[in-house]
């Protein structure tokens, strides 16, 4: 029962992490535009 | 057990993710050292001028034009297929996901009259959103960035199965 919590603890960590790399990967291409708006 | 596991019982490919983000860092070296401040978005917000342009000689050359969109597509699919630890399934979705994206925005960039009308006008004022109207409006496309994209995703899958980690950990701790 512990090793499920902790490994429904971690899939969530995992998918906050995801949630990150997606706005990380959207800012990127936006952020290289050139110059300042 | 959690079904994504992998071969060590680990959560995450850490092989994908470290070589996703070490690639991603050298792309945008491309930004400090080879392009001025004032044509990237990025350097430019930083009050301290970050750019190495004026210090460092042209480092990329005419690679540099087009290795952004190699750089991009290549790391996010790593990083993106490494947090998930996927299968081969699973890394032809990332690879199609992050591929179609970078197409979308670098198409925005030559008909750009839809993703204008798209932008809503309280982006501006806010950090990194208010660059998606000029992203638009003063980005040039360019069919190399689409090939660069391209050649990202396929090489990216390459290394996603290189670096993956076969086997199952429950049956590899029983054995």
């Amino acid at each position: 029962m512990k090793i499920k919590k902790g490994n429904k603890i971690l899939s969530l960590i995992i998918y906050a992490a995801l949630s990150c790399i997606v706005i990380l990967g959207l800012m990127t291409i936006v952020g290289t535009s050139a110059g300042a708006a | 057990m959690h079904k994504n596991l992998t071969a060590r019982g680990s959560f995450i490919n850490a092989v994908q993710i470290f070589i996703g983000f070490m690639v991603l860092l050298i792309g945008s070296l491309v930004y400090l050292v080879d392009r001025s401040p004032q044509q990237t978005y990025f350097v430019h917000i930083f009050s301290i001028n970050i750019g190495l342009h004026d210090i460092l000689p042209n480092f990329f050359g005419p690679i540099g034009n087009s290795l952004p969109a190699f750089v991009h597509v290549f790391s996010f699919i790593l990083i993106t297929a490494g947090l998930l630890s996927c299968h081969k399934r699973g890394c032809l979705i990332v690879c199609a996901g992050w591929s179609i994206l970078d197409c979308m925005f670098e198409l925005g960039q030559r008909f750009n009259s839809l993703p204008l009308k798209i932008i809503p006008d309280w982006f501006q004022g806010v950090p990194f959103l208010e660059a998606s109207k000029n992203y638009f409006l003063v980005g040039t496309f360019d069919f190399f960035d689409l090939a660069a994209i391209a050649i990202g995703t396929i090489i990216a899958y390459l290394v996603l199965l290189g670096t993956m980690e076969r086997g199952n950990y429950e049956n590899q701790k029983g054995k």
